[in-house]
């Protein structure tokens, strides 16, 4: 295997995605599966997926009931903190997979809560990365917010970077204080040069509706970025057999009306 | 002296538990292992992230294009609410002998010089699970039974039941993995 392929998926509590599911994995040649919101039988799933000939064990994210997480049977994945919005893992022992499930974006009460859960990430992950002595961080999920809000891109709190050249920087030092960067390569799914235009369609009365945001994301630690594959990062619209998206291309809501994001990091020796 | 200083009855000088609460919720914890045969552990130690008071700036697209901003003063002690002067914070876990890195956080706890009180700042879900829907999840404890009866009922609660239960079907199923593959290793003839 040249590397790890990842899919993260916002299910929308729909408990007849599993055959989806199963074509999303089989058909993007997937190891490690993130998923928010999933409400249906992962027993199920990992019969369907064992019944295609692809073996695939739950990685324990007791306590975040927001995340689920399958592994490929013989890929270490180590739990570690969890909290109701974050999973952290540490796969192979030396990539951190933080998988979050923010709050939403809807109710305006939610942007300080959000604002000290994500501070609260920042600083479990950096405490891990100490312990482990590894920057080898990915952070992926629904963050409900887009790359270009503040919080994905405050030092205070993700730092994400849609610049690998200013993000191979790896710190700024602000008011005598060290911050960490994230690289954020989701910043390349905005505007209508290619579609998708998002994973998540809203329209809305509020002044600021971008009607597209792009609220699942991946982000990574600038020394990963040459073993991000640039040409894995995909919004997925379909399957063989089914189309993700309604007459209207937006999300079907009857499947989710998140789409699903895949991203693959190739091994750390591979040339 | 014309004038006497009477203060019967105005100050209050009856005994106050004023143990630590981190030592009192120690307590409680050390109980856990005993109680899930030893499958479940609880754990308090020190926690220095951010809980600070802080500015902020609402921004959206506005930022991307450098208009419209505001800022907005955000007081944590609004919320967490004044403990004196030197703070000591806290965040208190659940971890498992089934998986050595494990940890389920709980809760942050937040106390000043003198002990008490101490504020809580609960996870959500079991703040809800405590103390129902649309509860607030900071919780503050002026003294020692309340701290106690705090810990008992999280512990106690749905939530963390659910957990410890969950953790306790894992490591079963992890133990009878294992001994199905010491079962399973076929003996070396050589």
């Amino acid at each position: 295997m040249s590397g790890m392929k990842y899919l993260f998926w916002n299910t929308h509590k729909n408990k007849c995605i599993n055959s989806i599911l199963c074509d999303l994995i089989i058909e993007n040649y997937i190891s490690v599966v993130i998923l928010a919101e999933y409400a249906a039988d992962i027993d199920n799933l990992i019969d369907l997926l064992h019944c295609c000939g692809v073996s695939m064990q739950r990685v324990p994210t007791t306590g975040c009931d927001r995340i689920h997480i399958l592994g490929m049977t013989g890929i270490y994945i180590e739990p570690q903190l969890q909290t109701d919005r974050s999973s952290i893992q540490v796969i192979k022992q030396n990539t951190i997979l933080c998988c979050v499930h923010l709050n939403s974006q809807i109710y305006s009460d939610n942007i300080d809560r959000r604002e000290i859960d994500i501070e609260q990430i920042i600083s479990d992950i950096l405490n891990l990365e100490k312990e482990l002595n590894t920057k080898n961080t990915i952070i992926v999920g629904d963050f409900n917010i887009n790359p270009y809000d503040k919080s994905c891109v405050s030092a205070r709190y993700f730092h994400g970077i849609p610049i690998y050249e200013e993000a191979m920087r790896e710190s700024r030092t602000i008011a005598g204080k060290e911050f960490y960067m994230f690289y954020n390569p989701m910043w390349n799914f905005l505007g209508d040069f290619c579609e998708p235009f998002g994973t998540y369609y809203r329209s809305s009365s509020d002044t600021v509706n971008p009607y597209w945001n792009v609220y699942d994301q991946v982000i990574i630690r600038p020394i990963l970025r040459k073993q991000f594959v640039d040409s894995s990062l995909k919004i997925i619209t379909e399957t063989a057999t089914i189309s993700l998206l309604d007459k209207n291309r937006h999300p079907d809501c009857d499947i989710s009306d998140h789409l699903p994001i895949t991203f693959e990091i190739k091994e750390a020796n591979h040339e | 002296m014309n004038k006497d200083l009477n203060l019967s009855g105005m100050l209050d000088f009856s005994e106050v538990d004023l143990t630590a609460p981190d030592k009192v919720i120690e307590e409680i914890l050390a109980q856990l292992p005993e109680v899930t045969q030893n499958i479940v552990s609880g754990s308090i130690v020190k926690y220095d992230g951010h809980v600070t008071s802080y500015t902020t700036t609402r921004t959206s697209l506005a930022e991307v294009v450098g208009t419209i901003t505001m800022e907005k003063q955000i007081d944590i002690q609004d919320s967490l609410g004044k403990c004196g002067e030197e703070n000591k914070k806290f965040e208190c876990f659940l971890y498992t002998s089934g998986y050595t890195k494990y940890k389920y956080r709980m809760f942050f706890m937040k106390y000043g010089i003198a002990n008490y009180p101490v504020q809580f700042t609960l996870e959500e879900s079991i703040s809800r699970s405590v103390q129902g829907p649309n509860s607030n999840y900071i919780v503050t404890c002026n003294k020692r039974s309340e701290v106690e009866d705090l810990i008992l009922k999280i512990l106690t609660s749905k939530k963390v039941l659910g957990v410890m239960q969950e953790l306790i079907r894992i490591y079963q199923a992890k133990k009878s993995g294992e001994s199905a593959e010491v079962t399973d290793t076929p003996v070396d003839e050589e």
